[in-house]
């Protein structure tokens, strides 16, 4: 990526203390991270799809995405992005505590660009989180801003 | 979360240089048990659906002879099993239209390939890192027949 120009990333994620990681790991990146965070699914939908208070938003070029949220699951919003024919080109990583294959195997079948299970270890979960940057925002290529 | 002793890696890619350097670094390296290379779209299209155990990871190419990767990509989506296979798109085209059609095509990323050696290896690094230490695989999907 272009290191000049910002990167937007939507977090989707109830877990207080995991977003402060997150957040706080992306801060000391290189790069102009602008980091939006919803807290629940149905506003990650209202989020991508700029209804009620989010009509501004900025479209992300990456979506960080938990699995077990409340009001609408990740497995759902991830459904829902990947069957739309214009933010399904957002890749989308999920990342969550659970371990279990067939939460694996449908994400993946429902076209999650990777799944990261998040470790219970600190700095095991700083390294993921740096390691998501330099994989996708160093080597990677992300779709231009869509919408 | 390191699986390195029995990972494999299907590598479709023309290019006799990066299917040297791709296989000298993740081999080399440990990163991976096995790379299999195919330098064909439509052969790697054949051994896809024969094999009986699928690579963890593709690494694909886009202008292959025979057959391109956007229609290996287009194949493998038809297939329940095989679409679950994560597909990295290695290719020297840096265009939005390629990159936008790939991604539609679901290809897990699309990376263009780094035109000095040193860049290529720290690509490769972080392709390696990422995807066979940082990300779960799915066991249900590459082993069944």
């Amino acid at each position: 990526m272009d290191n000049k120009k910002p990167i937007d990333v939507l977090l989707v994620e109830d877990n207080p203390g995991d977003i402060r990681l997150i957040l706080e790991a992306f801060k000391e990146s290189n790069l102009q991270i602008n980091m939006h965070v919803v807290m629940d699914g149905s506003e990650a939908i209202n989020y991508l799809k700029k209804k009620e208070n989010y009509a501004n938003s900025n479209m992300p070029h990456l979506i960080i995405l938990d699995l077990n949220l409340p009001k609408k699951t990740g497995r759902e919003v991830l459904q829902i992005i990947k069957l739309d024919p214009v933010l399904k080109l957002i890749p989308v990583v999920v990342l969550t505590i659970s371990q279990s294959e067939k939460d694996i195997f449908d994400s993946y079948s429902s076209h999650a660009n990777c799944y990261i299970t998040k470790p219970l270890d600190f700095e095991k979960f700083m390294v993921v989180i740096n390691a998501i940057e330099k994989f996708w925002f160093d080597v990677v290529r992300l779709p231009p801003r869509i919408l | 979360m390191n699986k390195y002793n029995r990972l494999n890696l299907l590598l479709v890619e023309d290019n006799p240089g990066d299917i040297k350097l791709v296989h000298e670094f993740f081999i080399e390296n440990k990163i991976v048990l096995n790379i299999h290379a195919i330098r064909d779209g439509e052969e790697a299209l054949t051994y896809l659906r024969k094999e009986k155990i699928q690579p963890d990871l593709i690494l694909l190419d886009l202008m292959l002879p025979n057959i391109s990767g956007q229609f290996i990509m287009k194949e493998l989506n038809k297939d329940e099993k095989l679409s679950s296979i994560p597909i990295i798109v290695l290719t020297v085209l840096n265009d939005d239209v390629h990159l936008l059609e790939a991604y539609k095509l679901h290809a897990s990323a699309f990376i263009t390939k780094p035109l000095t050696f040193i860049k290529f290896m720290e690509a490769l690094h972080m392709i390696g890192k990422f995807n066979f230490f940082i990300v779960s695989k799915s066991e249900t999907s590459p082993e069944t027949p």
